[in-house]
């Protein structure tokens, strides 16, 4: 209770409350502009809190992408492009409602729900961390090497495309970890003689390269098309979403347990936990036959699916420090920059700096009906930002952000180059999120992997012989053999009916 | 621009090979079995056998052009804002610590907001304006020492 006492005390620091302000309007307006992302927005925020103690940094990630995530309703409504990949799933459906003058009710239900599903999200993440960090306190290299093997095979299957350029993208992150002598042999790898690779990537650049300038090269190559805000005002939002949450209570609570399910799980986040959730939502339905036509159900079941797919996506974050998606991905290198290494331990030795978190997480999705409120209020201004000027800008805002954390020319190479790999991967559907989980764990994979073989003297069955590492690891080679055991059910099932048709 | 997987494939299968022969010239760890050689050895078999993968369902697919280009190349004006996109952080890269922030920044923005069509008479005062906030952001709040290059002598 002490903890928890300290933990608003924290809160409550101004420097902290103002940090949140500000990162609300700032995530409000990159998930309200088409073609900045939410991720975007935490790699950009990274190298302005370099300086910041660990609390409102952490704050102003949290804060920002909750804001962001819900924003990306606005123009997915208004203009049938959604705001952020994470409203892509329901944007036909919310335009639709717009054309049948339902805007007020969608736009409110989108607010309301993001806000819903963010706190479900955020109760689901503040009751099982804790507990998961008790038994996480039992784990050893065994454990913690499946956790990571098994976090990025969900990594490879749930990408969108094929599994296999998933496989591909995991293993070209992995290779980007293995630069450097940050090894177990402390031997410099790949590092072609130079100095500044010595340590290997810095994850800051990196991460500014493939979700920020890579977006700015994606506006380059397209035309620009000047969004044509519709000019009608937006009444009142919050009317009928009373009714609608006693009409549709099922949706929204089944919409928060999927997200945060699949928020959870690394490598998939509210992007994919939109799509899963909205497929789900009109195959549950009474009335699927709407779907398409303006209904509201799947905005209300999709719209909280992402946001708690975002609180959840801290659970193994925090706990184990495997992210559960690609924002998690970065604030976990932030979390390592701040002393705050992610772990079990953190619960024990901080908790109060957890319990901290936990109060931001609360504060970030009831703040989010407020301002984002003032936000449906004022998107068409916001939209009407011009981003032929808005594009350069976060180009220059990268370039001096990259520099910033090392204050090294290298960087903004660095920068540079992971932007066109992005661009690249994504252009040739290659799936990014596998590419930044092996990035990110690649290091603690191969320590965990050595120090297991050590222990275990090169006999493989040591890494079953602990129940938990048993489970997990056979958990993992039941996910690897699959695609195997489909195609082999595939193959005999074409087989007995080729028969069926040469017999008659 | 998006390639042939079939020429994907065989990429991936280059770079996996290499790093395996790469990874044969690390020298092992004192008294014990594995060593740094083994996680990229991995890597790159694993690499290696995507590209394979690719390379015979690439095959599978058919289709005759190794390298499809987007629509955009076809417009010269959309390839224009590529490579001056590119060309501009090259740019930044090489003359920031001569010509000092200021004229970079302002040059940088100056020219992407001209091809990007923004009018020319918002340019330079946007231009001006986002460099000095910029500045005022992170060399006077964050302490980042951006270089002053030509105009050392006006540094604060």
């Amino acid at each position: 209770m002490q903890h928890v006492l300290e933990a608003f005390r924290l809160v409550c620091d101004p420097l902290v409350l103002g940090v949140v302000l500000g990162s609300a309007l700032f995530g409000l307006f990159v998930g309200a502009m088409p073609g900045l992302t939410a991720t975007m927005a935490v790699a950009l925020l990274v190298p302005v809190t370099f300086n910041l103690p660990p609390l409102p940094a952490i704050a102003a990630m949290v804060t920002a992408t909750a804001m962001a995530i819900f924003a990306g309703d606005i123009p997915g409504a208004l203009l049938r492009i959604p705001g952020t990949p994470a409203s892509a799933a329901y944007c036909d459906e919310a335009y639709a409602m717009t054309r049948n003058g339902e805007a007020e009710t969608m736009l409110g239900a989108g607010l309301v729900f993001s806000a819903i599903g963010g706190l479900f999200g955020t109760v689901v993440l503040v009751t099982t961390a804790p507990a998961l960090a008790e038994v996480a306190l039992k784990f050893s290299s065994f454990e913690y090497f499946w956790l990571v093997t098994l976090g990025l095979t969900c990594a490879v299957f749930i990408a969108p495309g094929r599994p296999l350029k998933g496989l591909a993208s995991l293993l070209i992150g992995l290779l980007i970890a293995t630069v450097g002598f940050e090894n177990p042999a402390a031997y410099p790898r790949f590092t072609f003689g130079s100095d500044e690779l010595m340590s290997g990537f810095q994850l800051t650049p990196v991460m500014i390269g493939m979700f920020a300038v890579s977006e700015v090269i994606r506006y380059a190559v397209t035309r620009d098309v000047p969004l044509e805000v519709p000019k009608q005002g937006i009444g009142r939002i919050f009317r009928g979403q009373g009714a609608l949450l006693r009409k549709y209570p099922l949706a929204a609570l089944r919409g928060s347990a999927l997200g945060t399910v699949v928020g959870a799980l690394p490598g998939a986040g509210a992007d994919i936990a939109a799509w899963i959730s909205y497929g789900l939502s009109k195959r549950f339905s009474k009335t699927p036959e709407k779907y398409g036509t303006g209904h509201v159900e799947g905005v209300i079941e999709a719209g909280s699916a992402n946001n708690s797919a975002l609180s959840a996506a801290w659970i193994p974050a925090l706990v184990f420090g495997v992210p559960g998606d690609s924002i998690t991905a970065i604030v976990i290198g932030v979390l390592y920059l701040k002393g705050m290494n992610p772990g079990p331990t953190i619960f024990i030795e901080n908790p109060q700096n957890i319990y901290a978190v936990f109060i931001i997480f609360f504060l970030a999705n009831l703040l989010m009906l407020p301002l984002g409120w003032m936000a449906i209020k004022a998107a068409k201004n916001v939209l009407r930002v011009p981003r032929n000027v808005l594009m350069p800008v976060i180009l220059l805002f990268c370039v001096v952000g990259a520099f910033a954390i090392n204050n090294s020319i290298f960087d903004v190479g660095v920068m540079l180059a992971f932007g066109l790999l992005a661009w690249f991967m994504e252009a040739n559907r290659f799936p990014i999120a596998p590419t930044i989980l092996g990035l990110v764990l690649g290091g603690m994979l191969e320590q965990n992997f050595v120090t297991s073989m050590i222990k275990a003297d090169g006999a493989p069955g040591a890494f079953f012989g602990r129940p938990i590492a048993g489970t997990l690891g056979v958990a993992t080679l039941l996910v690897w053999l699959s695609p195997l055991a489909l195609r082999w059910r595939r193959g005999r099932r074409a087989a007995r009916a080729d028969k069926v048709a040469r017999v008659s | 621009m998006r390639l042939n997987d079939t020429l994907s494939g065989w990429l991936m299968l280059i770079l996996g090979l290499t790093i395996v022969a790469c990874a044969l010239t690390f020298p092992p760890m004192p008294g014990q079995n594995i060593g740094p050689a083994l996680f990229p050895q991995i890597i790159g078999g694993g690499l290696a056998f995507c590209g394979v993968a690719l390379v015979r369902s690439g095959r599978r697919a058919g289709g005759p052009a190794w390298v499809e280009m987007d629509d955009w190349v076809g417009r010269p004006r959309m390839v224009f804002n590529f490579a001056l996109v590119v060309g501009a952080l090259v740019f930044y890269a090489l003359a920031v610590d001569t010509l000092g922030f200021f004229i970079t920044g302002f040059v940088f923005l100056a020219g992407l907001f001209f091809s990007f069509g923004v009018r020319r008479r918002w340019i330079a005062p946007v231009a001006a304006a986002v460099t000095l906030a910029l500045h005022f952001g992170f060399y006077t709040l964050l302490r980042v020492p951006l270089p002053w290059g030509w105009l050392e002598r006006f540094a604060w």
